[in-house]
């Protein structure tokens, strides 16, 4: 099958590549006009953008926890209208289903899901098996498990943790691993209440800090693409942008990302106590060249905050809105739930609104800062067109700003700010970006060999329906979205990294799982075969 | 003019879902279009004019000659004009209603007034149980209005109130009034046991005692209230009978002490 | 079960090729006004396909154990709950059991949890009546469990009753001095008000210490929840009728709903039972239809619920043999038209 996309704007940072032209794609691939092409298919994308498909590196998608606050609130999508259902379960509210036509409806096809505790590595791919169209990974998490922190505790040097994250990965099926609140939820179990960066972790004696950088040198060791993918301490208190500071100086040239950077863009100063410190963050991500952040945009209006940082969830509970929330108390980090309602008239979350915009406004470097809204945290993935808007546009961020409570816009630069990101920037930061930053070699770009994942866009007035609906999506060179429309499902595949871990490591492992727990390690791991619908697909460590 | 009236023809044969019956979604449709609308629950079509003979009328008021079991979320959503059904109803009767008045003359099935937000839900017959309750999911019961059930009432009556009132002329099943947040429950036979279990705040009043009192409210003593008073010329026009109880001595007990602790139980003392 | 050369499917009680069991399934759905899944016991595979083919002929999904799984789910997505997984609950330095049903729950609660806990670790058993293996309080069931469950809670606010037993008290001065202390029950055991009540009470202790519970279902159940709650939003007791999945504990109880004369149809899936089988008939009358089905881990390679590790684990089949509960759906869904999925 070749399929000529002729006479689009072909927008494709990777190659330097901005011209109206034609991509040919072949099979699953990209290819080079042929010298004697006849298209069996051609589709006329005149007036439109031509990208690759875009990959989101942060949204709570898939996993225990997710499903967890799906069954806590069945109210919120309970009056899902019945359409006509061209394929099962379309009509399925909050279902993997549903994640993956509206991701592919927007021209994602790739999507991570960044934070799953190993032993429930399984049940995440089982939904990520069900999440039609785009590929997906998982990131593993460590930092809060026993056998990790007794293994720093007692002095194991970077071979031993090396091998241990190489087990973990390898174990879970990751394409990376996660820190969240690195000793802070190990810390709760020990009912400590408050935990940050220097602080240390009761019976292991380790700071947050030699945890992070512990965890950061091994994954660099491994050769591991992504570069280990931190949630800070703290998240969301006033005052916070310290934390993320020191966070940002512990990189120390080597690779970091900072997840969801805008829940730690405050500030405690005025009358409120709460403030915008996105310009102090921003100032120092533009200085800190080997760090990566992803904004977590918060936007207005109900949704469900999910997280495995179980120390702040539960000092959060009494915002849960409406009044209920599950805290669990994990084999290593766990998870909370918590409904939420993000109000334009309410004080903090304007400044939460606008600390968002402002570290997307402020970083200069489209390679270093990532489209999230730390789904569903900051607000559903369905906001993302909402958002890209909101970036392009000061018009737009003028209507929006027009909304909320004054205070809240005094203690922010946002007004300020006249930057628009260009449809090119825009490109980079969805495309090309996160594809450099996860190793994934054959996407995020059209050049020839690249996957044939294509997204098209017709740029109209309103560019938030623009990014609602892409016109067509190709994944793996088969068109599954016409006309903003789901046609028919097909199902992808998950990336993962292969480290070899050690042999001595998998002994010790499997004796510490017999002695804790009186099972056999492998009975939580995910085996190569299980998942026949959706093989995994093995992403290169290059060292 | 008479009012719209929905005969039923014959037993329903499966359960049916009339909450599209209301007179706001009514007004402006014809009597064809009205006798079109689907209201099966299950895969066999059926729509309202199989189950009902349709006389046209007035479209502020709505009367269902007949009712069954099978009836469910009869009135459902009301929120201007009224409905009379002359018959019993199945679930969901009056569901998130926020105005007008939905009258029953015969026994509701459970959840009747669910999540009620304003109006008037009249049940003449026995209500089943979780009168007013919140259904799966919900944090909120019954959150306004006013619920008027001459008959009997199931287990939970009240359960997860917030505001508004329950009035029960009859006796009450079991946990009357759990996890009342606030909001006024009023019966006036015998209630089952726990009245008031885990509520938090909120009024409950037992004119004809309880089977047991949790141990879990404190007495407080015997008083003649003002606000048992307040509460009695409120519900003086729904009921004089419960509207008598307040104003009598009533021993006043404090609870859930369980939960927040700042209900309270009146009890007439005779 | 194997295959052999034993028939593995049946129509009307006799022998028949599996095609025509499969074609009469699917006339037998086909017709069916209102079918009802009443049982799912299945591996991940099979589970799906439950819900591919009940959304495909508009029908309803429970489990015959949603009682007990659905009083758990309530309280917890009406109020909140603090939950912990069964590997982290061996780390309780208290133990506080609920219920007499709650060993029946998990049968492998004594060397799973109770074995592993730490030396000094406590044990407590509010049972109904009986004296239990461990220290036990015989505080009755239903109301009067209700009654002394509110007396717990309240004992631990430091709000003392009048009449509350010494042991009730101790025990709840016990609670609030544990590090991290463990309520373990059976849903099916309990009435719905007294999860909420532990569930308030462990709240509670956590203003000032570490709590948390371990609520019981059977393992194929919470498979059943989870699966379903992937693929549709809801936990079972949800309806396609109406084209969209529909979640309503009551109007979709199985077992109300046959005993109403509202199904019409109904499907058994249980590849847990010794004879393990998809029965698909009228009402509770013998089935129509009858498929013998291979044992998930056994005969066919699996992934299912481990109540060890509350979560989902894989297991290869020792020798495959016969057809899984997936293939025997998935060709029903296949006959009646259902696009691959």
């Amino acid at each position: 099958m070749l399929t000529r996309i002729a006479g689009g704007r072909i927008l494709d940072p990777a190659q330097s590549r901005d011209e109206v032209g034609d991509l040919w794609l072949q099979g699953d691939r990209v290819i080079a006009a042929p010298d004697h092409g006849r298209a069996d298919e051609t589709f006329d994308a005149g007036g439109c953008v031509v990208m690759a498909g875009a990959i989101d590196i942060h949204s709570h998608i898939a996993g225990a926890n997710v499903n967890t606050a799906r069954l806590l609130l069945p109210q919120q999508h309970r009056a899902h209208a019945s359409r006509p259902a061209a394929t099962p379960l379309a009509n399925a509210g909050w279902s993997t289903f549903e994640t993956g036509r509206l991701y592919a409806q927007m021209g994602f096809t790739t999507v991570v899901e960044p934070a799953i505790s190993p032993h429930h590595a399984l049940h995440a791919h089982l939904e990520l098996a069900d999440t039609p169209v785009i590929d997906k990974a998982i990131l593993a998490i460590l930092g809060n498990d026993d056998f990790g922190l007794g293994l720093m505790r007692d002095g194991a040097g970077p071979d031993a943790i090396r091998d241990h994250v190489a087990w973990t990965l390898q174990s879970s099926k990751a394409l990376g691993l996660k820190v969240i609140n690195a000793g802070g939820v190990a810390a709760f179990k020990d009912n400590v209440r408050s935990f940050g960066f220097d602080d240390v972790v009761p019976r292991y004696g380790v700071s947050s800090r030699q945890i992070v950088k512990t965890l950061q040198r091994a994954v660099h060791d491994l050769g591991v693409p992504h570069p280990l993918h931190v949630h800070c301490n703290n998240l969301g208190l006033p005052g916070n942008f310290q934390t993320a500071l020191d966070t940002i100086a512990a990189a120390e040239g080597l690779p970091l990302h900072l997840a969801h950077l805008q829940f730690y863009g405050y500030g405690a100063e005025g009358k409120l106590g709460f403030s915008s410190a996105a310009p102090k963050l921003a100032e120092a991500v533009n200085a800190a060249k080997s760090v990566t952040i992803d904004v977590g945009q918060a936007m207005f209006g109900q949704t469900v905050t999910i997280s495995s940082d179980v120390l702040r969830q539960f000092s959060a509970r009494a915002q849960a809105r409406p009044s209920k929330y599950v805290i669990i108390d994990g084999d290593a980090n766990g998870g909370g739930v918590m409904p939420y309602n993000y109000r334009d008239g309410s004080f903090a979350n304007a400044v939460q609104f606008v600390v968002g915009l402002e570290l997307f406004l402020l970083i200069d470097d489209p390679y270093r800062v990532y489209f999230t809204t730390d789904h569903p945290n900051g607000a559903p993935f369905t906001a993302y067109p909402d958002l890209f808007a909101l970036l392009m546009s000061r018009d737009v961020r003028a209507q929006w700003l027009s909304r909320l409570p004054a205070e809240a816009l005094a203690v922010t630069t946002l007004a300020s700010l006249t930057r628009e990101y260009s449809w090119g920037e825009i490109a980079t930061m969805t495309r090309a970006a996160p594809a450099r930053l996860l190793g994934l070699k054959d996407r995020g770009h059209l050049g020839p060999g690249a996957r044939a994942d294509v997204a098209i866009y017709r740029p109209g007035a309103d560019l938030a329906q623009t990014f609602r609906a892409a016109v067509r999506v190709w994944k793996d060179g088969e068109c599954v979205v016409r006309d903003g429309a789901l046609t028919h499902y097909r199902f992808g595949r998950a990336l993962r990294v292969s480290p070899q871990p050690d042999a001595a490591m998998t002994r010790r492992v499997a004796e510490y799982y017999d002695a804790r727990y009186g099972l056999d390690a492998e009975l939580l791991s995910v085996p190569e075969a299980a998942l026949p619908r959706e093989p995994f697909e093995t992403v290169a460590c290059p060292r | 003019m008479s009012a719209l009236t929905f005969t039923l023809r014959c037993p329903p044969p499966q359960r049916v879902d009339l909450c599209a019956l209301t007179p706001a979604q009514l007004a402006g449709k014809s009597l064809a279009e009205i006798a079109a609308l689907p209201i099966q629950t299950n895969r066999a079509p059926l729509c309202v004019g199989d189950l009902f003979a349709l006389k046209d009328g007035e479209r502020g008021t709505i009367v269902f000659e007949g009712g069954a079991e099978r009836l469910d979320r009869l009135g459902a959503g009301l929120d201007t004009g009224a409905i009379r059904v002359i018959g019993a109803v199945g679930v969901e009767a009056g569901r998130g209603m926020s105005g007008g008045a939905l009258t029953i003359e015969g026994d509701a099935g459970p959840y009747a007034g669910s999540g009620l937000r304003g109006g008037v839900l009249r049940i003449e017959g026995d209500a089943g149980e979780r009168l007013g309750g919140p259904r799966a999911g919900e944090t909120e019961g019954m959150n306004g209005g006013l619920i008027h059930v001459a008959g009997h009432a199931g287990d939970r009556a009240g359960d997860r109130l917030r505001r508004g009132f329950i009035l029960i002329e009859g006796a009450a099943g079991d946990c009357a009034g759990s996890r009342m947040i606030a909001g006024t429950l009023a019966i006036g036979g015998k209630a089952g046991a726990l009245p008031g279990y885990l509520m938090n705040r909120g009024t409950i009043l037992l004119a004809g005692g309880c089977d047991e009192m949790a141990p879990t409210f404190g007495d407080c003593g015997v008083h003649g209230l003002t606000a048992a008073r307040l509460l009695a010329s409120y519900v003086e026009t729904h009921s004089p009978n419960l509207a008598a109880a307040f104003r009598q001595p009533l021993r006043r007990y404090a609870g859930d002490l369980a939960a927040l602790g700042k209900g309270e139980i009146f009890s007439t003392t005779t | 079960m194997p295959v052999g050369s034993e028939a593995s499917a049946w129509i009307a009680g006799a022998p028949a090729p599996f095609d025509a069991a499969v074609a009469e399934a699917a006339r037998l759905l086909g017709l069916s006004a209102a079918p009802v899944f009443a049982h799912l016991g299945a591996d991940v595979a099979g589970l799906r396909e439950a819900v591919l083919l009940a959304e495909q002929v508009g029908g309803v999904l429970d489990h015959a154990d949603s009682p007990g799984l659905l009083t758990n789910l309530d309280s917890v997505r009406e109020s909140g709950a603090m939950l912990t997984t069964p590997l982290e609950a061996a780390r309780a330095d208290l133990v506080l059991l609920i219920g007499d049903g709650v060993f029946d729950a998990w049968p492998d609660l004594t060397p799973r949890l109770i074995d592993r806990l730490a030396d000094g670790a406590r044990v407590v058993w509010l049972t109904g009546s009986a004296g239990g293996r461990f220290e036990s309080i015989a505080i009755g069931t239903g109301v009067a469990r209700l009654a002394a469950l509110g007396r717990l809670r309240a004992e631990a606010k430091l709000r003392p009753l009048a009449s509350t037993p010494p042991a009730l008290r101790s025990l709840a001065q016990s609670l609030r001095a544990a590090k991290f202390g463990v309520a373990v029950w059976s849903g099916a055991d309990l009435e719905p008000l007294a999860v909420e009540a532990i569930h308030g009470l462990v709240r509670d202790l956590n203003e000032t210490t570490r709590f948390s519970t371990l609520p019981l279902a059977s393992p194929d159940a919470c498979a059943a929840e989870t699966v379903c709650g992937w693929m549709t939003g809801f936990p079972p007791r949800t309806g396609f009728a109406r084209g969209r999945p529909e979640h309503d504990p009551w109007r979709y109880d199985s077992r109300r709903m046959i005993a109403a004369g509202e199904a019409d149809c109904v499907v058994r899936v249980d590849a847990f039972a010794s004879d393990a089988h998809i029965a698909i008939g009228l009402g509770e009358a013998p089935a129509n239809v009858r498929f013998e089905v291979g044992r998930p881990g056994v005969d066919h390679d699996a992934i299912f619920y481990d109540a060890r590790v509350g979560t989902f684990v894989a297991r290869p089949a020792a020798s495959p043999a016969g057809r899984s509960v997936a293939q025997t759906l998935a060709a029903i869904r296949a006959r009646l038209g259902g696009p691959p999925c």
